[in-house]
């Protein structure tokens, strides 16, 4: 496909007008219409201007790459149809950067996330069976739930990314990039942790024949009882409760306030799992005014603002650049920051001092 | 120091370094500097020794025709594209494929590439190109402290890449 093709299926695929890629590129309608007719070519630098706004690489144009991208799964999907294809497209390709880093760095995966994979649970007693499975493999023996985030990124090589979106967490699994997801900075460190474990079922059960990109109401409810489950597992969950109530009939808030913070859960997650281990039946409205109570009673939850990328994905890319496998302004692109403040860090002359060098008859 | 019609190529980092360094003038008047158009957009400001940030525009030396500025049009990099090993390709910014496509199609005996990345000498080296690359250390005036710069703009760096490249990539 040509340039110009390229350019003008790119417009059509995200939904823009020629007066919108006006406004947002500051290249004239006149222009960009003589660009995607082939009767005028643009600059590179134009070029890449299309290139950033459609989050592709400048190569994706001089090659013969699809335009799709694999199929998505959201929780809460954008109303707007746009800004879903711009983060699907911007979530896609910061994946291939992450591949690009992991085979220029020879990169070694010693874990297979396939040792988790399942297949699509009849029902909720197999989803539970799933998630205490899954609670196993994850050797947990203190509360893995609480580096879920961790364990994922660094023993099952989930490529984990952060950003501001309307919704609440994607996931996909492509036999070349992987598990993937992507979650949203704007929501609070509990909430992400429980998203993460919704999409880990999604990842677990994924079904690469798939088609449809919408996942049903039994495959979110499902996701729903193993995040449920995996993170707040009944016999741990049981024993905690035990270990720091002095009244066996009442749960105290400040146990519920404790509890949560020890399963990096919310208040609400937390009392709804209680609910149904101990089968207390609370109503919806009940829930709520107890979780509004808690709040008022205990200081705000410390909730931390995590970066873009994830730490692998960082450390790599300067990885990348000091051994000289990738420039110091692709470096910069691949990591958000402008050149200049790549340049400040001064990452080449630490290879002096910091390098230990090994003799060749070593090894 | 080499003389003034030698046709520099400056990469974003040596430009950004000329700048931090408070050379840029003195350089862009004893040799003719090109940047790629790419690079026009990219190189914003530096940071000097203190972390405080200072503007560059770059715009301001090509419209004074202080410096030049290549476009390479998109057919030309369509073809070095198609020479270009595709395990390189998303390695570079868009900015050093220019100035590599430019020197690729313009085998000028006084065309020489600026960089400050290992990748580029390298490739350089592979081409078997290497008489086409200098080190920031090499157009520096003969009695600025070699100390100040660092060590990716050194002879040595490059010359040790440029032989990396030579023999493996």
């Amino acid at each position: 496909m040509t340039i110009n093709k390229k350019l003008n299926q790119l417009r059509k695929l995200f939904g823009f007008s020629l007066q919108e890629i006006c406004n947002k590129t500051r290249i004239a309608v006149s222009s960009i219409s003589d660009f995607e007719n082939g009767k005028r070519e643009p600059s590179l630098s134009q070029l890449q201007i299309f290139a950033d706004l459609y989050h592709k690489p400048i190569s994706f144009f001089f090659n013969n790459n699809s335009l799709e991208h694999p199929r998505m799964l959201w929780r809460k999907k954008p109303d707007n149809k746009q800004e879903q294809i711009d983060i699907e497209a911007k979530f896609y390709q910061l994946c291939k950067q992450y591949v690009n880093l992991e085979t220029w760095s020879n990169f070694t995966k010693k874990n297979d996330f396939k040792k988790l994979k399942r297949s699509f649970p009849n029902n909720e007693i197999e989803v539970r069976k799933i998630a205490k499975e899954t609670e196993y493999l994850f050797h947990s023996t203190a509360t893995p739930w609480k580096s879920l985030l961790e364990i994922l990124e660094n023993d099952y090589y989930v490529k984990i990314f952060h950003c501001n979106f309307d919704g609440s967490a994607i996931s996909f699994y492509d036999d070349t990039i992987g598990p993937a997801i992507m979650l949203n900075t704007s929501n609070v460190g509990w909430r992400r942790n429980f998203d993460l474990a919704h999409e880990l079922f999604h990842l677990i059960t994924w079904d690469s024949n798939k088609e449809n990109d919408e996942s049903t109401e039994k495959e979110e409810k499902f996701a729903d009882i193993f995040a449920s489950e995996f993170l707040m597992p009944e016999i741990k969950l049981r024993q905690s409760i035990e270990e720091n109530s002095q009244d066996e009939r009442k749960i105290s808030f400040s146990t519920i306030d404790t509890l949560a913070n020890q399963y990096d859960v919310s208040y609400e997650a937390l009392i709804r799992r209680i609910n149904k281990i101990y089968n207390i039946k609370l109503s919806n409205e009940k829930i709520k005014n107890t979780v509004d109570e808690i709040k008022k009673l205990f200081p705000k939850r410390d909730n931390k603002i995590p970066s873009m990328f994830p730490e692998r994905y960082e450390r790599q890319a300067i990885d990348c650049l000091r051994t000289g496998k990738m420039s110091t302004a692709q470096c910069a692109r691949y990591l958000n920051k402008n050149v200049s403040e790549l340049m400040a860090i001064n990452l080449y002359d630490g290879e002096k001092e910091n390098d230990i060098k090994i003799p060749n008859n070593f090894m | 120091m080499t003389s003034k019609y030698q046709i520099i190529l400056c990469d974003s980092c040596v430009v950004i370094e000329l700048f931090r360094l408070n050379l840029w003038e003195q350089i862009i008047s004893s040799f003719e500097i090109t940047v790629s158009s790419t690079i026009v957009n990219e190189v914003t400001f530096y940071r000097d020794n203190q972390q405080n940030k200072h503007p560059i525009n770059l715009r301001k030396y090509i419209i004074s025709k202080k410096i030049n500025k290549i476009s390479v049009p998109l057919s030309m990099m369509q073809i070095f594209y198609q020479k270009f090993d595709p395990s390189f390709q998303d390695r570079l910014d868009p900015g050093e494929l220019e100035l590599l496509a430019h020197l690729f199609n313009n085998k000028n005996d006084n065309l020489k590439i600026c960089s400050a990345d290992s990748i580029v000498f390298k490739i350089l080296g592979k081409e078997c190109m290497s008489e086409h690359s200098i080190s920031l250390e090499e157009i520096l005036p003969k009695n600025f402290p070699k100390k100040q710069i660092h060590t990716q703009f050194t002879k040595k760096f490059k010359e040790k890449y440029l032989q990396d490249g030579l023999q493996f990539f």
